[in-house]
């Protein structure tokens, strides 16, 4: 019997320790997550019309008025149930999900910033787009710490005939 | 034609050549770069911001900031050299100790006309 009430208070205080804190972390992180989402999908939309090509060509045929290097740049961290989750798929192997939504976030936001840099520079397409991902300050055994996402490219402005 | 707003006087490119202009000289490989080290402040307010997932602002910042210096060294050592243009940029970022990250910068210094 008393075996019994030991046990339960166990899967309780697991309960109120772990799956609780864990829940309200996945329900945070997911509200933040969505709302920028939305706000990436809406700004992209806007955007839509500036190309960006990872190749180097440049129109041939149109006259080339200005050029300039852009960037964009985003840090990103991920949420306590994350590392968590990766954690534990960590022991067994396999996909780890939940940190496909951060990079995928960071990735778009980083070209988002570099085509509102080309904008402001009236630049009609941008060329030679490049990504770099790197991990930094993560601690040795943490299942991805802090990411930095750098993309980079040359704005063209061709002059208007 | 226009030079580059981010520099004023130099043209940066990431690709091979500058379009519609020739490269009549060239200077070699002139690079900057810069080691950060966290903000005391900023970290604090990254490891809070870290507990919520999403980006991390100040680290934002702080790495922009480093790039731009990074570039600018860059900038300087071409201008030294007699180039109008840097040609074929590549940034590199590296975490070189716990809370410290350099950027690294480098490209071709030429003369274009």
């Amino acid at each position: 019997m008393e075996d019994l009430i030991g046990l339960l208070v166990g899967i309780v205080a697991f309960l109120i320790f772990t799956i609780v804190p864990l829940f309200i972390w996945y329900k945070i992180g997911k509200h933040f997550e969505n709302k920028h989402f939305a706000d990436i999908i809406e700004r992209e939309k806007r955007m839509i019309d500036l190309a960006v090509t990872p190749s180097d060509a440049v129109d041939p045929n149109r006259k080339v008025e200005a050029i300039g290097l852009v960037t964009g740049q985003v840090v990103i961290g991920s949420d306590p149930f994350k590392r968590y989750i990766a954690n534990l798929v960590n022991l067994i192997g396999g996909r780890i999900s939940v940190f496909e939504a951060p990079l995928d976030r960071a990735r778009r936001e980083s070209v988002l910033r570099m085509k509102e840099q080309a904008l402001s520079l009236r630049a009609d397409e941008v060329v030679n787009y490049r990504m770099d991902t790197m991990s930094i300050g993560g601690k040795g055994g943490e299942p991805m710490g802090i990411v930095e996402v750098v993309v980079y490219g040359t704005a063209i402005r061709y002059a208007k005939s | 034609m226009e030079t580059s707003q981010l520099t004023g006087k130099l043209i940066l490119t990431n690709i091979d050549r500058v379009p519609g202009k020739e490269i009549v000289e060239h200077y070699g490989l002139v690079a900057g770069s810069t080691i950060r080290a966290k903000h005391v402040g900023k970290d604090i307010m990254a490891g809070i911001k870290n507990l919520f997932g999403g980006e991390l602002t100040g680290y934002t910042e702080l790495l922009n900031e480093s790039r731009i210096e990074a570039t600018e060294r860059m900038i300087v050592q071409a201008k030294k050299r007699g180039a109008n243009a840097v040609i074929n940029i590549r940034f590199s970022t590296s975490s070189i100790a716990q809370g410290a990250a350099e950027i690294y910068v480098y490209g071709t210094a030429v003369k274009v006309e």
